[in-house]
């Protein structure tokens, strides 16, 4: 435990001195230094960055989870969203980049705004991103504080852990805006991979040949098994190969590269930080299951409750070196504060530049909205019972209405009235299927992005071709 | 140019489709294809962006 508070500690304090170095670089009374670091991080670090914010807790804590459960198939969901990020990263992406810098974009809603003209359209994308991304945002405070509260043997309780979490965010976050977190994301990023890798070195070490023919007997090996049939797969998959764009916290990523060199080593570094962390975390949660088949780490999952896979990690650690512990701990920390203050920051950078608030006091209410928005998270997460790979797909699902109006934003097929359309039947329309249970004969998922392409396509015909109905529309 | 990007597509394609044709306990066979899909993927996507960077 001394050891961990130790480790826990020099963390705390090698964030804070990057954050004040980060602090000094910034003009910290410019906005769009503060929220996107005026377009000039190196390649090197925008792919920290972006791999930092993607890749959350929800890998080391959820992902493991999956993989212990269910097995091989949740390789083939995380690899099938990185094959897409790579694609949307390569296609879309130097469109996106090109644009910000032409028109000065700051956050992903003013391209809509830009593009598709409805002020009020765009207030509400605001709100439907914020909202959505509560539930995501609460993996990353759950995650690590089961960790924190899990290898500390009660001594720090969730509840403790939660706050500790909370105050990294705040003051990575406050102090000196999008440097500090892109610089912070960098060092968290490092210490993510080396410890994972540290992990899966151990645990394979450890596992004897026999432990793959128990998973196979199982029927952990195949893609397809009792719980990955396909009908699983693709409700997972749907909003997970377009988050890329669905999600402003790496829409906004988009725009940070200093030049067009640097785009291509973020790619380059980011595809292959994913590949690694992808095949090293789901191979710890199926080496883990292997050992604890063979009867040779004592974990005790209920596989069949879903909420218990949190359990997973913290209880792999708990039979590990106490240094590769604290180690692992500490990565998870990492990844789960570098992707809800990434989250933060942009959802404040949109609610300060896209909502009606006076030039002068953009940077303020930003300021103001980092703290509301922890608060709020914060709050969600104490209440938050369920696993936290659920809960990310969920977020995922609720801003799937947002896709059409970024891909048509950029290709074609501009409508105002299709964008305040989708904007306000989109996100309810997503939201009671995400909550109900209702059986559907295919995923609601597919539901929510087919009839969110629907609605706009039906509304863009309607004021195309019966532009007489929508005229009062005109005026927006 | 246009070739990179069908690709990228349909590695998209691939990689939702092909759980369906790997199924019965192929381990090694989903490992190996889905990080060679990847991998190729990772390939097209960064020659693609190198054509993007020289024409600047």
């Amino acid at each position: 435990m001394s050891e961990f508070l130790v480790a826990l500690t020099t963390y705390l304090a090698l964030l804070a001195l990057v954050t004040l170095w980060s602090r000094v670089k910034t003009r910290t009374g410019d906005p769009v230094d503060y929220f996107i670091a005026s377009r000039g991080l190196s390649g090197f670090v925008s792919a920290m960055t972006y791999a930092a914010t993607t890749y959350s807790a929800f890998m080391m804590v959820g992902l493991v989870g999956l993989s212990y459960a269910t097995g091989v198939g949740a390789l083939v969901f995380e690899l099938s969203y990185l094959i897409a990020t790579v694609a949307i990263l390569a296609i879309i992406g130097p469109k996106v980049w090109e644009l910000s810098r032409r028109r000065g974009y700051v956050t992903p809603t003013q391209l809509l705004k830009d593009s598709l003209g409805s002020y009020w359209g765009t207030v509400l994308v605001v709100i439907i991103s914020a909202v959505a991304l509560i539930p995501y945002s609460a993996v990353q405070i759950v995650g690590p504080a089961t960790i924190l509260s899990g290898i500390s043997r009660g001594a720090l309780d969730i509840r403790m852990s939660m706050t500790i979490v909370a105050a990294v965010i705040i003051l990575t976050t406050l102090t000196a805006g999008l440097r500090s977190v892109a610089w912070t994301d960098a060092a968290q990023g490092l210490i993510m991979i080396v410890s994972a890798i540290t992990l899966t070195v151990w645990l394979a070490l450890a596992t004897p040949p026999e432990a793959m023919t128990k998973l196979g007997d199982l029927g952990l090996l195949s893609p397809l098994n009792s719980f990955w049939t396909p009908r699983t797969l693709i409700a997972y998959t749907t909003p997970w190969i377009f988050f890329a764009l669905t999600n402003p916290q790496v829409f906004q990523r988009l725009y940070l590269p200093k030049d067009r060199k640097s785009y291509l080593r973020m790619v380059l570094l980011f595809s292959m930080f994913g590949l690694v962390y992808t095949i090293i975390t789901v191979l710890i949660g199926l080496l883990a299951r292997g050992l604890t088949e063979l009867g040779a780490l004592p974990i005790k999952v209920d596989i069949g409750n879903r909420a218990s896979w949190n359990n997973v990690t913290p209880q792999i650690l708990s039979h590990t070196h106490p240094a590769l512990t604290v180690l692992v701990a500490i990565s998870i920390i990492a990844a789960a504060t570098s992707t809800v203050n990434s989250i933060v920051l942009t959802i404040s950078s949109m609610v300060s530049y896209d909502t009606p608030i006076p030039e002068r006091l953009k940077l303020a209410v930003g300021k103001a909205v980092i703290i509301l928005l922890t608060l709020v998270v914060y709050a969600f997460a104490l209440t938050t019972p369920a696993f936290v790979v659920d809960l990310a797909v969920a977020s995922s699902s609720l801003l799937l209405p947002l896709l059409p109006l970024y891909l048509f934003s950029l290709y074609g097929l501009r409508s105002r009235l299709s964008y305040l359309a989708t904007s306000i039947l989109g996100f309810p329309l997503a939201l009671t299927l995400a909550t109900q249970q209702i059986q559907l004969p295919v995923p609601k998922e597919v539901i929510i992005a087919a009839s969110s392409f629907t609605i706009y396509l039906v509304f863009y015909i309607l004021e195309k071709y019966l532009p007489h109905l929508f005229k009062h529309s005109q005026g927006q | 140019m246009q070739i990179s990007k069908i690709a990228l597509v349909a590695y998209v394609v691939l990689s939702l489709t092909l759980p369906y044709m790997l199924s019965g306990d192929r381990t090694m066979l989903t490992f190996i294809t889905y990080v060679a899909l990847t991998t190729l993927s990772i390939t097209t996507a960064l020659l693609h962006l190198r054509r993007w960077v020289e024409v600047e």
